[in-house]
């Protein structure tokens, strides 16, 4: 989440204002999360959700990590560092990019 | 048996050394030094003075058959039949006529060790005995003697002989040879048995923990010097003056107990203070410490009182210094620290070694002030003070005498501080009886005693605050009440009316009532409402004044039907909800909707009607209140005074309400949102900009962001369908093992990860995607002879995806919630616990860590606290304030009104309900209360809102210490270099802390936090008063959550200005004013 300090300069340095931002941030937020949603719930089956379904909330948890890296090798942590890098990746790139041609300009 | 033998001339004996064969193997403590020289005439030498409660420090001397246990230190001598006779402190004589058999004191012995040594040394033996048989150290401490010898009977490892010796001795707590004072046999020994005294069926010995040294044990044959049991000092002039036990139990006393009689007046209690050497101190007593002259180490803890009424009076000498006792831990300790072998003690520890350096003189107080801010000062006043006292530190015993002279406060039960003393006294004269009769009872029935004792005081504590409110307000109320009279507020003028009384009650309190009232069945008493609860029963207590119900607290019913039927017949009636700002959704242009409409158009084409509907149901059903929900969030966003807020639960009832597409990036997954029922975070992602002018720029990085976001991770989902989509092309194992796979499957696995990765290309551009997934195709074509699919490849996935994922969710949604809620909160971030029924992601109920950081980085919010159970939780409510300005038009005078309303906001608002209940005219503070309700929009509290007495406290600068703030200090620091142990856990004392240094610091803290948000960094926003309250109680109640706000606040302070710390001393007293302790 730390790199997304850049979005928010740049987010800043463009005058948005700091409600503007903290909803951007949210939504972010947010998109990661379903973004996550949908890996868990296409990595793990429809036995596993049986299964998990009828533990409790901490003893799921930790099963749902397990399961995520039993059957993609990678853990949820990862995967999440993943998306919010590309998503600032993408975002700062982007950026650059504009900035770059607008110089062009 | 016993015979005068040589120690008859002295009137003193010692005891046989144990290499004898006589002696005993285990010394006592008490034996285990050299008893002082007891003369007749050199009484005034004799250490052994009235040491303390356990009587322990008495060492042998009065014990009579303390010689018998012979420490081999002692310098014995023989005595026929293998007897030795005590050294014979204990100058007591039998109730009749001494026999000849009794033992007169033996020569006098030098003193060789101090008290204090010997009490030592009776500790570490008790300490080896208990390693010994394995008990824990708390379990020996509690036990009585017998169950130590039970103990020591279970561990099978007593030495061969011990128990039997050991049979018979009373318990005290071990490590006080006490028993061996008293009589055997539970009965006062006649002269006839004082001869036997030394046999092996009466003699007593110290008790098991006091001083056995189990090495030493395996002697069977008792000396008949441990007959000195009974022993007292020869008859006849020669006979000393009878020497004191230790504290607790005098000299005297025992002998009386035991039968005997006096045998010469009571000597003084205190003793000149150029003794030699100092004797030890004991339980409960405080060690006297004279100035000294000499050279040598101040040798002047003169005499162990036994309390400070002791010391006071005749005990202490002029001029004397009285070092308090410390309990044993503390002072080995301290001796660690002085090795250099622990750190440098602070808070309570520090402050007491500092005392006793400023009472020694050895520092002045400035002197020790200015020490204590530095480590190697701190180290320098350890030091010295150890010096002067060295190992004569007063040792306080770890249990309370029971049996200590009630003309003593002994000190509180172990695990008390000294907030309960109080108690104690309390307790104790309730019942009648001395602090010493009460520590006496069985520790339930104490505990029960100072909680009732506890519970009054808080009470007590609590009427005196609404007192104090009343009469603040009382006053006031007068002369608004002229003003009142001229100005009758529409509620009232409704009540005035002819006919049935009717109520008005806000909206919330309406609504409560309603339910509760329409649930509510007069034949039904399980539908009885739970007037406990705060909301119910204001509204119950407003409704019932203003339609002039009387209470019936013997029958809460009455009123419940009295109220259901005014309800029945309309004369409750709610208030229409006070009109507040709506915050205006940002203008749309005409563009942006129509491209909206087609989005949202687009997306009902892919997933049929049937499908959203379902999917909308399955929302509903999974959550359970998602429609009452967004409500909710909605209102409550309308609610919320802080713009943050109000955008946070705007944003999670965004989450709520979908299909809002405005951007058609990454469809397919778009479309699993949907599927998923949640939220709509990718599509709302770039709401913050406008797709027209510089908005349209971040716009477009966010859409870029937001395609590699997605793009990212494992998308197993992807995978899977582009398997099942390849496996249409590469079906032969043969074709494939021509290319070097192993199999089909394989070559299918080794295409899917390439065209997996080709997606990642969407980062880079669709051409650049095109273009590869062209030569993907080609290749698979190529190869495996099948048609090129790069055109419909992507909508391929696409639909296929959309299909699996709608598939894997609808199957899952339906019937295995607690899955899905645990999936919904591991992809949000969130630890079990911290919530699980997430909506929108948890924005509603819980912030990441992570987010709340950045959040931080924006504009700090009060971010909402999790509440406890029995805690207020979340931010206050403003809407039960009063607010402080008077209603716009009425004539009341505005200071009066400020200081009513000041009066009632500073209650908790169950006692705003007790205030006005006291108040001389309830129904007309009611009605003021309405009035003001009724014409007043609701505004926050201002600073003023505090409660009075803390508002008084504050302005006592006396509980402040002004401190300097140098580089790299932090508040936890110099709280700590002040005395603070635990400045960052959430308890009471911290709480209480940290807000007044909040409150009195405020400008400072809001200035720097100021400057550190300038600077781009996170830093807090300055609580109101009220919600700092708030956070403090919540904090002192162990909420970490909201300890943690606090913490924030006090995180910017500035180099080179001065923070005015509250003092520790002083954090007591907020504890009681805002009763943080409960």
């Amino acid at each position: 989440m730390s790199d997304l300090n850049q979005v928010i300069t740049i987010l800043r340095e463009n005058k948005v204002a700091d409600d503007e931002i903290a909803q951007f941030v949210v939504n972010s937020n947010n998109l990661i999360a379903e973004k996550m949603m949908v890996e868990i719930t296409m990595a793990l089956d429809e036995r596993d959700a049986s299964e998990i379904d009828k533990m409790s909330d901490a003893q799921g948890q930790e099963e749902v990590y397990k399961r995520f890296r039993e059957k993609t090798g990678k853990d949820i942590e990862d995967v999440r560092s993943e998306v919010v890098d590309a998503f600032v990746s993408g975002f700062l790139t982007k950026y650059h990019q504009d900035k770059l041609q607008g110089k062009k300009e | 048996m016993l015979i005068p033998a040589q120690g008859v001339e002295s009137g003193f004996t010692t005891q046989t050394e144990s290499s004898s064969g006589v002696g005993p193997s285990f010394p006592s403590p008490e034996t285990a030094h050299q008893s002082p020289p007891q003369t007749p005439d050199n009484e005034d030498q004799i250490p052994h003075q009235d040491r303390g409660q356990g009587g322990d420090t008495k060492k042998g001397a009065d014990s009579p058959n303390s010689g018998g246990q012979g420490g081999q230190e002692i310098q014995s001598k023989p005595v026929e039949d293998g007897g030795q006779v005590d050294d014979g402190i204990l100058s007591l004589t039998p109730a009749e006529e001494a026999t000849p058999e009794v033992i007169t004191p033996a020569a006098p012995t030098p003193i060789t060790e101090s008290a204090s040594q010997i009490e030592l040394d009776l500790l570490e033996y008790d300490t080896k005995l208990r390693n010994h048989i394995g008990v824990g150290r708390s379990k020996w401490r509690k036990a009585s003697a017998a169950q130590r010898l039970a103990y020591l009977r279970g561990s099978g490892k007593q030495p061969e002989g011990l128990l039997e010796r050991l049979e018979g001795t009373s318990g005290h707590r071990g490590q006080a040879p006490q028993a061996s004072r008293r009589a055997p046999s539970g009965s006062a020994p006649t002269p006839t048995e004082v001869p036997n005294a030394g046999t092996e069926d009466n003699f007593t010995q110290p008790e098991v923990g006091a001083g056995a040294k189990l090495p030493d044990v395996p002697s069977e044959t008792q000396p008949a010097t441990e007959a000195v049991a009974a022993v007292s000092p020869p008859q006849g002039p020669e006979t000393p003056a009878p020497l004191p036990l230790p504290t607790g139990r005098r000299g005297d006393d025992l002998a009386e107990e035991r039968g005997y009689q006096r045998t010469g007046p009571p000597v003084a209690r205190s003793r000149p203070a150029a003794r030699q050497t100092p004797p030890a101190v004991s339980a409960g007593d405080e060690a006297v410490v004279q100035p000294d002259d000499s050279e040598e180490p101040n040798p002047a803890i003169t005499e162990p009182v036994k309390s400070p009424e002791q010391t006071a009076t005749s005990e202490v000498p002029p001029g004397a210094v009285v070092i308090e006792a410390v309990p044993r831990g503390v002072a080995d300790f301290w001796s660690l620290v002085h090795e250099g072998k622990a750190k440098v003690p602070s808070g309570k520890v520090a402050k007491r070694i500092s005392e006793d350096v400023v009472k020694l003189g050895i520092m002045s107080p400035e002197e020790v002030d200015q020490k204590q801010r530095t480590m190697e000062g701190k180290r320098a006043i350890l030091a010295a003070w150890h010096k002067e006292l060295g190992n004569r530190i007063p040792i306080l015993k770890e249990t309370p005498d029971t049996t200590v002279r009630t003309d003593s406060a002994p000190p509180p039960p172990k695990g008390d501080d000294s907030s309960v003393a109080p108690a104690i006294e309390e307790s104790a004269k309730r019942l009648g009886l001395t602090n010493g009769q009460f520590l006496a009872l069985p520790e339930e029935e104490r505990v029960r005693l100072l909680s009732e004792s506890h519970l009054a005081r808080a009470k007590e504590q609590a009427d005196r605050q609404l007192r104090i409110v009343r009469e603040e307000a009382e006053t006031a109320l007068k002369r608004l009440n002229d003003a009142f009279e001229e100005n009758l507020p529409p509620t009232a003028a409704a009540s005035a009316e002819v006919g049935p009384k009717t109520a008005e009650l806000g909206p919330r309190q309406f609504s409560t009532l309603s339910k509760a009232l329409d649930k509510y069945n007069s034949d039904d008493p399980s539908t009885l409402p739970d007037l406990t609860n705060s909301g119910l029963k204001g509204a119950v207590l407003k409704a019932r004044r203003q339609l002039g119900i009387k209470p019936n607290p013997t029958n809460p019913a009455e009123v419940l039907n009295e109220l259901k039927e005014a309800f029945n017949n309309g004369r409750i009636k709610g208030k229409a909800p006070i009109p507040r700002e709506s915050t205006p959704r940002p203008p749309q242009n005409q563009g942006q909707k129509e491209s909206d409409q087609e989005a949202k158009q687009g997306f009902a084409e892919r997933i049929t009607k049937g499908a959203a509907k379902k999917v909308r149901a399955g929302a509903e059903k999974y959550s359970g209140f998602v429609a009452g929900r967004e409500e909710s969030l909605r209102a409550k966003a309308e609610a919320s005074e802080s713009r943050i807020k109000r955008f946070l639960f705007n944003s999670a009832a965004n989450f709520l309400n979908n299909y809002h597409a405005r951007d058609k990036e990454a469809p397919w997954y778009y479309g699993a949102f949907v599927v998923s029922g949640g939220a709509n975070a990718a599509l709302t992602i770039f709401a913050p900009f406008t797709a027209v002018g510089p908005g349209r720029f971040l716009r477009s990085l966010a859409i870029t962001g937001t395609t590699h976001a997605l793009g990212a991770g494992v998308n197993l989902g992807r995978r899977v369908v582009m398997g099942s989509v390849l496996s249409g092309y590469i079906d032969s194992d043969e074709g494939a093992k021509n290319f070097n796979f192993r199999s089909a499957k394989d070559a299918r696995n080794y295409y899917v990860t390439q065209f997996n990765e080709a997606f990642l290309l969407k980062r880079i551009g669709e051409e650049e995607f095109g273009a590869r997934l062209q030569q993907l195709s080609q290749e698979v074509f190529l190869r495996f002879g099948k048609t090129a699919f790069g055109h419909n490849f992507s909508k391929e996935l696409e639909e296929g995806g959309l299909r699996l994922l709608r598939e894997r969710m609808m199957g899952t949604l339906d019937r295995y919630h607690q899955y899905n809620n645990i999936v919904r909160s591991v992809a949000a971030g969130m630890k079990a616990g911290a919530t699980v029924t997430t909506i929108g992601f948890g924005i509603d109920q819980g912030l990441s860590k992570g987010f709340e950081k950045l959040m931080g980085l924006i504009h700090h919010p009060t971010a909402e606290v999790p509440g406890q159970p029995g805690l207020p939780s979340g931010p206050p409510d403003y809407s039960k304030e009063l607010p402080l300005a008077p209603p716009e038009g009425s004539n009341v005078n505005p200071e009066d009104w400020r200081r009513f309303a000041s009066a009632y906001n500073s209650l908790t608002p169950d006692r705003r309900d007790d205030f006005i209940e006291i108040m001389g005219d309830p129904k007309r503070v009611q009605d003021l209360i309405d009035w003001s309700e009724a014409h007043n929009v609701v505004t926050p509290p201002t600073p003023e809102a505090i409660p009075i007495e803390f508002q008084r406290f504050l302005d006592n600068q006396n509980n402040f210490t002004e401190l300097d703030i140098n580089r790299g200090d932090t508040v936890g620091k110099l709280a700590f270099n002040r005395g603070y142990d635990n400045f960052w856990d959430a308890n009471p004392t911290s709480a209480a802390a940290k807000g007044a240094t909040i409150l009195e610091n405020e400008g400072l803290l809001r200035t720097s936090a100021e400057n550190a948000a300038r600077q781009g960094y996170a830093a807090a926003d300055m609580p109101t008063h009220q919600e700092l309250i708030g956070l403090m109680r919540q904090a002192a109640g162990g909420n970490e959550a909201a300890d943690a706000e606090l913490d924030r606040v006090l995180h910017w302070i500035p180099q080179g200005r001065k923070l005015r710390l509250l003092k520790l001393g002083s954090t007591s007293e907020i504890i009681k004013e805002l009763d943080l302790a409960a």
